[in-house]
């Protein structure tokens, strides 16, 4: 087998836009965790140097029930779905809110410091997600009380305390809840984009069906309507008229055909491959019917004016796999002197009939002849080949 | 005389059609069956020259039906059917069926290549071969498509791996690009969306 056959796989759209949703879903949950682990952390860092064994016990565990849960509200964050009717999640998120809750406290206790246990409990309360409009004030009231605690505790509770010993410190937590809630409402806007790529592309699949629907109910209401006048008629001519009511039958046969050609360009209207797809296919096709077959199609087939060439593909697949009896098939698209060349070759072993009969050779003739392309039918030996060449300018 | 056995489980299109090919002078319909298993035992027994067989029939399929009576009889086969999805034709003349018409064609057609393939010859009809030719293009490889297969009847991973000679990562890593490729969340979308178009 030669050239180019096999399409390279392809990842769908759909699949590339939901793997960055979720890297996105990533990138704001690490840098969430990051931020809380550095800002406790830094705490625990100074009360180990300088506090009681106590103290330091108190903020270790502190720390843990406050990274923990951390995690778990994130866990829960993302999993939680978006439909704000649905309360049976929200049961749930209370436990690790009152996790954290705690652990502020302890941590609070064993830092002596009002800024560290508030800035925390305002961290698990904006790692939550709350209704429309409570979140935007619930983050500011939390950062007003937050700074406010921080103002308290170096003026008048402690200003000795660890809040005095680098701006850092009392900073990060200070920053920590609307950092969070803010990474959080991204992470929401991006959610919320993303399901409305999706529901657009179902309200577009929707009303496409919806089209079709329609196209098809006109189609086979007016088939079937004329079928029944044209049986109604030969009903009634039958006794008097024998001959024109078989007349009558045939026609409605007819008009079955029509009402089903008519379905079937209408199903086919939606179905159209690109010329290399065609081509490997009657590839596959031919393989299966037991051919040796060699394909070679140009890397740009897929410029190729398909709605020229590809009825010629079918036309010539076809006519091979019917006469059958051949052991080899050769098909191949090329570029030569500004024009297309598609060449089907194939062997007949004995079989009287060419691979085009006479009128799937005049056929493709009259296809490619309006647009400027010829065909030519020649047989070597005992291989037949049909090749026809369509100027580049035409396109599909 | 050519003899004929036909095989459809819609009563009225088989009994119509029966009737129809009746009205040939040189064709002997010699059994209607109304599932793939009998038409496969009444084939052995008859040993018809011709077996029209329905695509789409319970449990025994027609392609699965032409597979088995020719590996036991020397009779040819003719697939009819409706709605040709265009894998099946792929996967009917791998299996060695000689036709292939959809069920719109009148009997005076169906009679023709009857004769056609008792004569020897193959047929397989324009529309049948167009739908298959505008076949949407899996982007899956072949093993990626044996991993599929190997698992559509909700075998595990492991039972996968074994019935591969693979082992199980590998197995996890064709089914996870399978599902990258697909943009789909579970084998068991995959495995349909793959026997929808007709790919396994």
């Amino acid at each position: 087998m030669a050239g180019v056959s096999a399409p390279a796989p392809v990842r769908s759209p759909a699949a590339t836009y939901a793997r960055d949703v979720r890297v996105t879903w990533w990138y704001t949950a690490a840098s969430v965790m990051f931020l809380h682990v550095i800002a406790v952390f830094l705490w625990a860092f100074v009360v180990v140097m300088r506090g009681t064994p106590l103290d330091v016990v108190l903020a270790l565990v502190g720390t843990a029930g406050s990274v923990a849960s951390g995690v778990l509200l994130l866990i829960h964050y993302r999993r939680e779905p978006f439909d704000d009717a649905d309360d049976s999640a929200k049961r749930l998120v209370w436990t690790p809110v009152l996790l954290g809750i705690a652990s502020a406290v302890l941590f609070g206790v064993g830092a002596g410091s009002l800024l560290v246990a508030v800035a925390l409990v305002a961290q698990a309360l904006c790692t939550v997600r709350w209704r429309g409009g409570i979140r935007g004030r619930l983050v500011a009231l939390m950062l007003v009380v937050v700074v406010a605690s921080w103002v308290i505790e170096a003026t008048r509770l402690n200003p000795e305390g660890y809040v005095s010993l680098t701006f850092a410190l009392p900073l990060f937590v200070t920053m920590l809840a609307p950092l969070t809630a803010t990474s959080l409402w991204w992470w929401d806007i991006v959610r919320e984009l993303d399901r409305a790529r999706r529901a657009e592309g179902r309200l577009a699949a929707a009303q496409e069906r919806l089209r079709l629907a329609g196209d098809l109910h006109d189609l086979q209401g007016h088939h079937l309507q004329v079928i029944a006048l044209q049986l109604e008629l030969a009903e009634k001519m039958m006794g008097r008229d024998p001959d024109a009511a078989a007349e009558q039958v045939r026609a409605a046969r007819v008009s079955v055909d029509e009402a089903r050609r008519g379905t079937r360009d209408l199903a086919s209207r939606f179905r159209g491959v690109p010329l290399p797809d065609e081509l490997a296919n009657a590839a596959d096709l031919l393989r299966a019917a037991g051919l040796t077959v060699d394909l070679l199609v140009d890397t740009e087939a897929g410029r190729a004016p398909a709605d020229v060439l590809g009825p010629v593909v079918r036309e010539t697949t076809t006519n091979v796999l019917k006469h059958g009896g051949g052991v080899s098939a050769s098909l191949s698209l090329s570029r030569h002197e500004g024009s297309w060349v598609l060449v089907v070759e194939n062997d007949l072993r004995g079989t009287a009939f060419p691979v085009g009969d006479g009128a799937g050779l005049s056929g493709i003739a009259e296809r490619v002849g309006p647009v400027g392309g010829t065909m030519d039918a020649t047989r070597l030996g005992d291989r037949f080949r049909i090749t026809v060449r369509v100027p580049e300018e035409v396109t599909a | 005389m050519i003899r004929v056995l036909i095989a459809d489980d819609e009563d009225m299109i088989r009994t119509a059609l029966a009737a129809l090919l009746r009205l040939e002078d040189d064709l002997e319909v010699v059994a209607e069956c109304r599932d793939g298993e009998s038409a496969v035992t009444e084939a052995q027994r008859l040993r018809p020259d011709v077996c029209l067989l329905d695509l789409e029939m319970p449990v025994l399929d027609g392609v699965d039906t032409a597979a088995k009576i020719l590996r036991s009889v020397p009779s040819r086969c003719v697939i009819v059917t409706r709605h040709a999805r265009p894998g099946v034709l792929r996967r009917a003349l791998g299996a060695g069926v000689s036709g292939f018409l959809p069920k719109s064609r009148p009997a005076d057609d169906v009679a023709a290549v009857i004769r056609e393939v008792a004569a020897g010859r193959r047929y397989v009809d324009p529309e049948v071969a167009a739908d298959a030719l505008s076949d949407e293009r899996s982007p899956l490889t072949d093993r990626e498509l044996d991993v599929l297969r190997a698992g559509a009847r909700g075998q595990t991973v492991a039972e996968i791996a074994a019935s591969l000679h693979l082992s199980a990562g590998t197995v996890r890593n064709h089914v996870s690009s399978v599902l990258g490729k697909l943009g789909l969340a579970s084998r068991q979308q995959a495995t349909i969306h793959a026997r929808e178009r007709g790919w396994i």
